[in-house]
């Protein structure tokens, strides 16, 4: 099976002056983490903040300039380490596509630790928190430089760890706590696949580089060789990447993860954590073969749909935007499904700015709530405020205009406007999507019209947070009219909030993508960015198609939430279904928890029948042993006790003559000899 | 050469003498006198004997013999002192302890 497939030898290439400043670039933040956990509590807060943001603005600085000047690919591997004969290689591959990465991941981070260094000043456990930051960066570089399997998924790993560290990082509160347990079980869920999968691959291939993974696999297509091992692998991979970039049957843990703070969340969304996933399925899609593409399509499609249906209904302003991060997530996938990995990739991109914005400004909503709440902490009359709920907010507008511009244009970005960066990249996507549809029909239509239909829903549901959080009447003043001098006094946010908010709204703006406002195919971006993809047609009627959905929304949110009492809007029956996220833990709880219970019962039956049987055993044992013992005490020691006793009477007989005194000793062995000599001179 | 019977007439004197000291003294220092003289008794026959020996192996012996007894005699004057220690006398008609109780 195998011999059909040539070997190819794994050359080891040292690392050129390119290679080692990205290494650099890796291990800086890799030292700030080590420095600032074991230093940060004999640090001012001050100092520990700004160094970390300092090194992540020398790291975006650096990026910047690796991006420049990289030119084609730079693939070094060395050797890691070694057992016997088996040599275990790790590599690193520079090319358009991780360094452009690369630059949105760093720029991401700048930005949120420049928002934190403002947003955590005043909340608790601040030591840990820009260690933890660092953590997460690297191992998302991690992710990005590698091209070997193992030493991906050992950051995948870390990335998974440093995301439980932070959505727990207030884990005083119950919800914060259990909200981390449940992403990092999800995650090891999904990534049990990811260690089978390159189980496959290294059984199969005998070794875990990707880009000698990807000739050998393109050989075995040629070769007409089994093409089970790739499918398998691929099927892995991607449910790997369902658990980290939140798919269908596994995304709820994400809407939880709203428990971290805020620019955790921006970053988790972003830059790091979910696009991790569509990351390393971009990097190993050459794996995805066969039926697998098809798969993730449908999965993609059913996950765009159902996240954005709840995120309609739901009241937590961090939580649509969860929603919405699960729903482009599910747009993405497609578009890798469908073989248009440059566009996926495009709009991996466009998200990550556009999403971290809405974040961050949303977050600056709820500290000026945060803040409100402490004022009256400080006039003594604590009261227990839910800041997230976007019920209680309304008419932020004039309050805060900059937050309200970022968050407008990043909004428009996220549902699509023309001269946006999201539209351009939801174009691209829907286009692949038409395209694939003509070519295969039938079922592929239904996933295009679903994809038309998110496009509206998501104008919806993003309409009607803006509605609910800046425009109207500041709505918590009804249920409490105390809060009304506080709410007097709310004004724009500090600058150190403001400045991350505007740089990333202005990286919604079309141009840095694409000088056609309308259509991205003749940008920059997707000539260079991701040199892969298919070229796809420019079809004009899929914009105009989709932006009449999007007004369409528009003006039915506008309509249905321009007068409306918030309070009154929930209607029990949906709201059950998508507060339970579709039953869909109760699900997993029916198919996996219980079986396991159940099994685990039998298994624990069994063990105590095995227990009794051991017991009866042990019973049996004894009473044998107290029988020996009595037939031991009586007859054996009787036996010896008897003769001892003899001997110690003929003993004592002889004894009873010496009275103690020494010289009688003397006689006797006198006597002794002398019949001792007698009876020598009598055998003489 | 002073023939083997001389030698054997003295160290019989010299056995005797030692065992009458041993039997009827009643001082323990004494006994332990009269088994050095015990002692000497077997040297004397040793080196005696011995010259007949073209080795002389019999009469080396007897320096290791003599060597052994007054390490031997160190141990006894020892046990002497803790047993005066003890029991604060040092007359064997009142030592009598090495009977079974």
């Amino acid at each position: 099976m195998s011999g059909l497939i040539p070997h190819i030898e794994v050359p080891l290439i040292p690392a050129d002056s390119i290679s080692m400043l990205a290494l650099t670039i890796f291990f800086m933040p890799i030292i700030t983490f080590i420095l600032l956990f074991f230093t940060g509590k004999h640090i001012l807060a001050s100092i520990r903040s700004w160094l970390a943001t300092g090194v992540m603005g020398v790291m975006f600085v650096l990026s910047v300039y690796l991006h420049i000047s990289i030119k084609g690919e730079h693939l070094s591997r060395w050797i890691w380490f070694e057992i016997g004969t088996i040599k275990f290689t790790t590599s690193m591959l520079l090319n358009n596509y991780s360094t452009t990465m690369m630059v949105i991941a760093t720029f991401v981070s700048f930005m949120v630790h420049l928002y934190s260094v403002q947003y955590m000043k005043e909340r608790r456990n601040h030591s840990k928190y820009f260690p933890y930051l660092a953590l997460f960066v690297s191992s998302m570089l991690g992710i990005i430089l590698s091209d070997n399997l193992l030493i991906t998924f050992i950051f995948w790993e870390l990335v998974g760890l440093a995301s439980f560290l932070l959505i727990g990082f207030w884990y005083e509160k119950d919800t914060s706590a259990a909200a981390a347990k449940k992403a990092f079980l999800y995650n090891k869920f999904a990534d049990l696949a990811f260690v089978i999968a390159i189980m496959i691959l290294y059984a199969m291939y005998g070794t875990t580089e990707i880009s000698i993974l990807k000739e050998l696999v393109n050989l075995s297509v040629t070769y007409q060789a089994v093409l089970a091992v790739p499918i398998f692998a691929g099927l892995a991979i991607w449910f790997a990447t369902v658990g980290k970039s939140a798919q269908f049957p596994l995304y709820v843990w994400l809407p939880d993860a709203m428990a971290g703070p805020t620019p955790v969340s921006a970053l988790l969304h972003a830059a790091t954590m979910v696009a991790a996933g569509v990351f390393l399925l971009l990097k190993t899609s050459f794996l995805l073969i066969d039926w697998v593409p098809n798969l993730i399509t449908i999965f993609g499609c059913v996950t765009a749909l159902l996240a954005a249906l709840q995120a309609i209904r739901t009241f937590d302003s961090k939580k649509v935007l969860a929603f919405s991060t699960v729903s482009q997530l599910g747009y993405m996938m497609m578009a890798v499904g469908v073989g248009a990995d440059d566009a996926a990739f495009f709009h991996l991109a466009t998200h990550a700015f556009f999403k971290a914005c809405l974040f961050l400004s949303v977050g600056a909503v709820i500290h000026a709530m945060h803040h409100m709440q402490s004022h009256q902490f400080d006039h003594g009359q604590y009261k227990e405020l839910d800041a997230l709920d976007m019920r209680l907010m309304g008419g932020f507008r004039k309050k805060m205009p900059i937050t309200f511009a970022a968050y407008s244009v990043s909004y428009a970005a996220l549902i699509g406007l023309p001269f946006f960066s999201g539209f351009l990249s939801k174009d691209a996507i829907l286009g692949a999507l038409y395209d694939r549809a003509v070519v295969s029909g039938s079922w592929s239509w239904l996933i295009v019209a679903v994809a038309f239909t998110t496009v509206g829903l998501t104008a919806f549901y993003m309409t009607r947070q803006m509605i609910l959080i800046f425009f109207g009447e500041f709505r918590l003043l009804k249920t409490d009219a105390s809060y009304k001098k506080y709410f007097d006094h709310i004004v724009e946010s500090e600058w150190l909030i403001n400045i991350p908010l505007i740089l990333l709204g202005a990286m919604s703006f079309w141009f840095f993508f694409s000088l056609n406002p309308l259509h991205a195919q003749t940008g920059w971006w997707m000539k260079d960015a991701f040199v892969s993809g298919t070229h796809h047609e420019f079809h004009i009627f899929i914009p105009i198609v989709a932006s009449l959905f999007t007004l369409g929304a528009i003006a039915i949110a506008v309509q249905k939430y321009k007068t409306i009492d918030a309070f009154v809007d929930t209607r029990l029956t949906l709201t059950r279904v998508f507060a339970n996220n579709y039953f869909i833990e109760k699900g997993i709880t029916f198919l996996f928890v219980q079986p396991v219970f159940m099994i685990s019962n039998m298994c624990m039956a069994t063990d105590d029948f095995i227990n009794r049987a051991i017991h009866a055993k042990a019973y049996f044992f004894i009473v044998v042993a107290q029988l020996a013992d009595v037939f031991d005490r009586w007859v054996i020691d009787g036996l010896v006790h008897f003769v001892a006793g003899f001997i110690r009477y003929i003993g004592s007989f002889f004894r009873s003559y010496l009275k103690g005194n020494i010289q009688g000793y003397f006689y006797f062995t006198l006597i002794a000899f002398a019949l001792m000599l007698l009876w020598l001179g009598w055998y003489l | 050469m002073i023939p083997v019977d001389y030698y054997i007439i003295v160290s019989i004197l010299l056995f005797s003498i030692g065992s009458a000291i041993v039997f009827t003294r009643r001082n323990i220092l004494y006994v332990l006198m009269g088994i050095e003289l015990i002692f000497n008794a077997a040297n004397i026959n040793l080196v005696a004997f011995g010259q007949l020996d073209p080795d002389l192996n019999g009469q080396l012996f007897s320096m290791l013999i003599i060597t052994v007894a007054a390490a031997e005699s160190v141990v006894a004057l020892a046990i002497v002192i803790v047993l005066f220690k003890k029991l604060n006398t040092i007359d064997l008609n009142e030592i009598t302890h090495l009977k079974e109780k």
